[in-house]
């Protein structure tokens, strides 16, 4: 591979991605579904804060955001344990409640509890937005054949990584837009955190979603490497990607063993890179670049040697 | 001290195809074809539609791998393409360019990924962009472009830098005379002043006779001839007479009976084909003066004399063969 003409291609691609169709549709379906879910996250909250209000009109402002924040904490407790539960089984051992809150208990308490919410919700709906960004990474300019004017200039290896680096920025980089749109609408509308505990779990938050992103776009890779065609491909990536969670959940109605399934995607392991547990974000990290690093290769290993 | 002597190299062919074969699922498409293009030939690539010569194509640019055979462009495999980057282009037949990027843009980039700088790169963009006629278009997107214009902007991409072989694929289909003309020149020209072999394929059988000094002719994945423009025309062993008037039976009678003259057909209402029958101590030369000959002591004064076959004859003689045999 020629580092500098893969990075040429990547800076062309991040570059020019946008103003394909497909890259705006990313972009403005990315932004939308973020904001979507600050709202609908940030609505209730903002309700329960005029209530606590209503009732707390000669306390000072700090003890009616404490009041707020413990109202919310006892509301959004149950659910977030619910979602972040291991159990295998349909019902959850005491020891897997236990963690269950206790993971909770500290997205919600010892981290800024909405933005936790977001991240949580954008987590589970960010692999699908995330497709169609990535499903026409290759297999529409391989259909058009449009690779075939870089094909004499540029090694295979140098133009499926630097398509594939290409992406990967611009996901960064939409990423980062999402994240600081998130925060500064949640810091407008609901300032009841510190700024700096907003920004720091923003951070994090936008760095947690990025390692998801990778081995979801490398499979995406994968796929738009293999099909010839970007609809081909489109429909591959959302029944994959989509698929895999519907097969584990109704899988596991009749076999247990079927919640396995989500191990092949990041869906198995992905939600404990916001575990309390320095541990269990690192093995699920590690998940991730495992996945990454095995789908990366399935992709160049076919785009390297098929007719194109 | 004297420098050591280098001896650089030169390659036997600019491409040497040896035993090919192709197949798309069940359609064999190249079927063990082998020919070479010799250096600093203008090579044409003929055949009727499916013949192979996309696929031909495709393979030698490394975009499509062989079932069978090697393919070597510069003595080198193609198998190692990476190696022969900037010393080959192509215009493949059917590629698209992307939509909604400027021209200028995109051909930056293609011209950047051969190592040169953005100013250099844009330096030849713009000069090849002139070369073809599409310069005053560089800023905008390709929906501003014509079929033709776009077919000018790939054969700008093919002409980017400094290749030694360019395939062309079809490159005047679509074109106006004017601009196939200019296309053609700037092939010409190539080839005068740096020696490039190009290969071309193309319908225009008459293009292909006027450009070419080698071609090769493929018919369903086979290779029916290959060499010269001349030797294979001259295959068929006869003479093609345009005249300024056409011919009275007795003078058609004269003009058969030249030892060696097997028959007179008419090609329209002034042009005559002599077809020859050599005896064995008979060669074509001898005939064909012979002939002129009798055409001259007729008090006619030739106003075409070509021998043997035109290319399109020949390519309609050899793809007719296949079809007869089917």
């Amino acid at each position: 591979m020629d580092t500098k003409k893969a990075l040429l291609i990547a800076r062309y691609g991040a570059r020019y991605s946008v103003r394909g169709g497909v890259g705006l549709v990313f972009l403005l379906l990315s932004l939308t579904f973020g904001l979507m879910v600050a709202h609908l996250t940030l609505q209730p909250v903002e309700l329960l804060s005029k209530q606590v209000q209503e009732r707390m009109q000669d306390e000072p402002p700090e003890k009616v955001t404490e009041r707020v924040l413990e109202r919310l904490t006892d509301e959004a407790r149950r659910p977030v344990a619910w979602l972040l539960s291991e159990r295998t089984a349909a019902e959850a051992t005491p020891e897997q409640d236990r963690r269950a809150n206790a993971w909770a208990e500290y997205l919600l308490k010892d981290r800024p509890a909405m933005l936790s919410a977001i991240f949580l919700i954008l987590l589970f709906g960010w692999p699908l937005v995330g497709a169609f960004g990535a499903f026409d990474l290759y297999a529409g300019d391989i259909s058009s054949r449009q690779l075939r004017y870089q094909l004499l200039r540029a090694d295979r290896a140098s133009i499926y990584f630097g398509r594939l680096i290409g992406t990967t920025v611009t996901f960064v980089l939409v990423l980062t837009l999402l994240g600081a749109t998130v925060a500064v609408y949640m810091a407008a509308k609901l300032p009841l955190y510190a700024l700096t505990d907003v920004l720091a779990w923003t951070v994090y938050g936008v760095l947690a979603l990025t390692v998801v992103t990778l081995p979801y776009l490398a499979l995406c890779a994968w796929i738009s490497a293999s099909v010839s065609g970007a609809f081909t491909s489109l429909t591959v990536v959302s029944l994959v990607v989509g698929g895999v969670p519907l097969v584990a959940m109704f899988g596991r109605m009749s076999h247990e063993a079927a919640g396995y399934v989500n191990f092949l995607l990041p869906w198995g392991f992905q939600t404990r890179l916001f575990h309390y547990e320095p541990t269990q974000v690192a093995l699920a990290g590690a998940g991730c670049a495992l996945q990454t690093v095995l789908y990366t290769w399935l992709g160049y290993r076919k785009f390297t040697r098929r007719d194109l | 001290m004297t420098a050591p002597a280098t001896t650089e190299r030169r390659p036997a062919f600019a491409l040497r195809v040896e035993g090919i074969k192709k197949r798309f699922d069940r359609n064999v498409a190249l079927d063990g074809v082998s020919f070479e293009v010799p250096i600093g030939s203008i090579f044409g690539l003929l055949g009727p539609n499916g013949a192979g010569k996309t696929t031909l194509f495709s393979l030698a640019a490394g975009f499509l791998s062989a079932d069978e055979g090697s393919i070597d462009i510069l003595d080198t495999s193609v198998s190692r393409i990476a190696d022969l980057q900037g010393r080959m282009t192509i215009l493949p037949q059917d590629a698209a360019f992307q939509k909604n990027v400027p021209i200028l843009d995109q051909l930056v980039f293609l011209r950047r990924l051969d190592g040169r700088d953005p100013a250099a790169a844009a330096r030849d963009v713009e000069e090849a962009l002139q070369k073809v006629g599409i310069a005053e278009y560089k800023k905008r997107g390709i929906h501003a472009l014509s079929h033709g214009m776009l077919k000018r902007m790939g054969i700008a991409q093919a002409f980017l830098g400094e290749p030694e072989l360019i395939l062309l694929d079809e490159p005047t289909s679509g074109l106006d005379p004017q601009n196939a003309r200019q296309i053609r020149d700037l092939i010409l020209q190539l080839q005068r002043e740096r020696n490039v072999t190009t290969v071309i394929s193309s319908h225009n059988l008459a293009e292909i006779q006027e450009l070419c000094d080698h071609v090769a002719i493929l018919d369903k994945g086979r290779l029916k001839a290959c060499g010269t423009v001349a030797a294979i025309t001259r295959g068929g062993h006869m003479l093609e007479l345009e005249l300024r008037r056409p011919l009275h039976p007795d003078e058609r009678a004269a003009l058969t009976a030249v030892p060696g003259v097997a028959r007179l057909v008419d090609r329209g209402p002034q042009r005559y084909r002599v077809e020859f029958a050599l005896a064995e101590d008979q060669t074509a030369d001898e005939v064909t003066i012979a002939a002129l000959r009798q055409v001259l002591d007729l008090g006619l004064a030739p106003k075409l004399v070509r021998e043997g076959d035109s290319l399109e004859e020949t390519f309609l003689r050899m793809t007719a063969d296949q079809r007869d045999a089917d």
